[in-house]
C-alpha cells in the first residue's frame, strides 16, 4: 500500500492492525513520512474546521428563514391554504406549456431498450444456443433473464456489446446503480454500438439524479452530432 | 439509520439539508416547550444539535445506530435541555419534577473545545486561499473523509486518478504558499 493510501485509512480510523503496526514503524524509521502524516493530520484538522463553520452559517441561514416563517405563519396560516391553492392551480394552468419535468419523468419518455441488432431472431430457424436465448428473452422483454444470460455470456466470451445489452436491461429493470458502470465500461472498447452508449449513459445519470453529469454528456452529444443529438437537444430544454 | 440521510449530509446539498432541518424543527421546539425553556433557547438547541448530528453521519458514528434520524436528533437535543437547565442551576430530577414522560434518551455529545495549533491557523490561513476547486476537493477528502472512487461518484472528475492527481496538486501548491 502507498503511503498516501495508509496516511487516508490512518485518518480515518481505517487501518488494520498490521497496518497499523506498518504505519508505526514508519513513523519511526522514516522522517520524511512523519512530516507526512503531520501535514495531513493538520490539514485534516484545519478542513473539518473550516467545513463546520461553513455548514454553522448554512445552517444559521436556514434557522433565519425558518423562524421568520414561524413567525408569520400563525397569521397567515388560513390565508395560506386558502391562496396557495388558488395561486398553484394559475401557475401550474400557465406553466403547463413549457413545464420543466422531473428527471424521472424523462427518463420515463426517452427510455426505450436499445433494439437487438446482435442476433436477429428469425422464427422457427434458430439454433437454441446461449446467445439466441438471451436475445429472445431480451426480445421478449424477460429482463430478468436477459441479464442472467448476458452475464454469463460476457463472462465467457468478453464481447463488450453483452455490457451494452446487459445495461439497457438493468436500465428497463430500474437497476440504475447497477447499470451506470457496465456503460462506463463499454465506452472503453472498441465495439460498434459505443456510439449509442452515451445516450443511454447520459439517461442513466439523469435517473439517477445526477444531473450535472447527465447534462455535460448530453452536451458532449450534440456538440459531436452523435446518436440521438436531436433528441438530446429536446431533452437538455426539459431538465430543471 | 438510512444510509440516503447519512449520504445527506456527506453530500452536504443545501436544498436537501434545509429539508431536514426544517422536516424536524416544529415538532422539536414542541418537544422542548415542556422543560420550561423559551423560543429562542430552544432554537439555539436544535441547531447545535443538529450540527452535531451532522458531526456524527460524517465521522460514521450514524452507520451502527438502529434509531431514526429523528429519535437521535432528539436524544442530543434532550441532552443539550438537561445542561441547559443544569446552568440554570434548577436542581431537580427534570423529568418527575416537571412530569414529562416521552421515550427519548439523552444522547451524549462533546463539544469540541480543543482549538488549533498556531501551526494549524497558520495552515488554514492558506487553505482559505486555495482556488475553489481545491478547497473542495480537499474538503471532500480530508473533512468528509471520501475515497477518491466516492468523489468521482459525486463531481464532474472523469476518474480516480485525476482526482488523485488534482489532490497532489492541491497539497503541492499549499505546501508551496507555506515556504515562501
Amino acid at each position: 500500500m502507498n503511503h498516501n493510501d495508509l496516511i487516508f485509512k490512518y485518518l480515518n480510523n481505517k487501518l488494520s492492525h498490521k497496518e497499523q503496526l506498518t504505519l508505526e514503524k514508519l513513523i519511526l524509521t522514516d522522517s520524511a513520512f512523519k512530516e507526512e502524516l503531520n501535514f495531513q493530520k493538520n490539514l485534516k484538522k484545519v478542513t473539518v474546521k473550516e467545513d463546520e463553520a461553513n455548514f454553522r452559517k448554512l445552517i444559521q441561514k436556514i434557522e433565519n428563514q425558518a423562524s421568520s416563517k414561524t413567525i408569520s405563519k400563525k397569521l397567515f396560516i388560513k390565508w395560506m391554504a386558502v391562496a396557495s391553492v388558488i395561486f398553484l392551480l394559475g401557475l401550474s394552468y400557465m406553466l403547463i406549456p413549457q413545464q420543466k419535468m422531473s428527471n424521472e419523468t424523462i427518463f420515463t419518455s426517452y427510455f426505450k431498450p436499445y433494439k437487438n441488432v446482435i442476433a436477429p431472431i428469425v422464427r422457427g430457424e434458430n439454433k437454441q444456443n446461449e446467445k439466441t436465448l438471451a436475445f429472445m428473452a431480451y426480445e421478449k422483454g424477460n429482463y430478468e433473464t436477459a441479464v442472467m444470460r448476458f452475464t454469463e455470456l460476457y463472462k465467457d466470451t468478453k464481447e463488450p456489446f453483452y455490457l451494452f445489452y446487459k445495461a439497457n436491461a438493468l436500465l428497463q429493470l430500474e437497476r440504475t446503480e447497477e447499470a451506470i458502470p457496465l456503460l462506463i465500461n463499454h465506452l472503453k472498447t472498441k465495439d460498434t454500438l459505443t456510439k449509442k452508449t452515451n445516450w443511454y449513459l447520459a439517461l442513466a445519470y439523469l435517473k439517477s439524479n445526477k444531473t450535472k453529469k447527465a447534462k455535460n454528456l448530453l452536451k458532449k452529444i450534440i456538440d459531436l452530432k452523435s446518436y440521438n443529438y436531436k433528441k438530446a437537444e429536446e431533452l437538455i430544454k426539459k431538465i430543471k | 439509520m438510512n444510509i440516503e440521510i447519512i449520504k445527506k449530509f456527506i453530500d452536504n446539498d443545501p436544498k436537501k439539508i434545509s429539508k431536514l432541518y426544517n422536516s424536524n424543527r416544529d415538532s422539536f421546539l414542541n418537544f422542548g416547550k415542556k422543560y420550561g425553556l423559551n423560543y429562542d433557547e430552544l432554537s439555539d438547541i436544535y441547531q447545535e444539535s443538529f450540527i452535531a448530528l451532522r458531526k456524527h453521519a460524517i465521522e460514521g458514528k450514524l452507520n451502527t445506530v438502529k434509531s431514526t434520524l429523528k429519535t437521535y436528533l432528539f436524544g442530543i437535543g434532550k441532552y443539550k435541555i438537561y445542561n441547559e437547565l443544569k446552568n440554570k442551576k434548577k436542581h431537580i430530577s427534570y423529568e418527575i419534577n416537571l412530569h414529562i414522560t416521552d421515550s427519548v434518551l439523552p444522547i451524549e455529545y462533546e463539544i469540541e473545545k480543543e482549538e488549533l495549533t498556531i501551526e494549524q491557523q497558520l495552515l488554514r490561513t492558506y487553505f482559505k486561499k486555495l482556488g475553489k476547486k481545491c478547497k473542495e476537493l480537499l474538503t471532500l477528502s480530508f473533512s468528509r473523509g471520501l475515497t477518491n472512487d466516492e468523489i468521482v461518484e459525486m463531481t464532474n472528475y472523469a476518474n480516480n486518478s485525476v482526482v488523485r492527481s488534482q489532490k497532489s496538486r492541491c497539497i503541492k501548491t499549499l505546501k508551496e504558499m507555506i515556504k515562501k
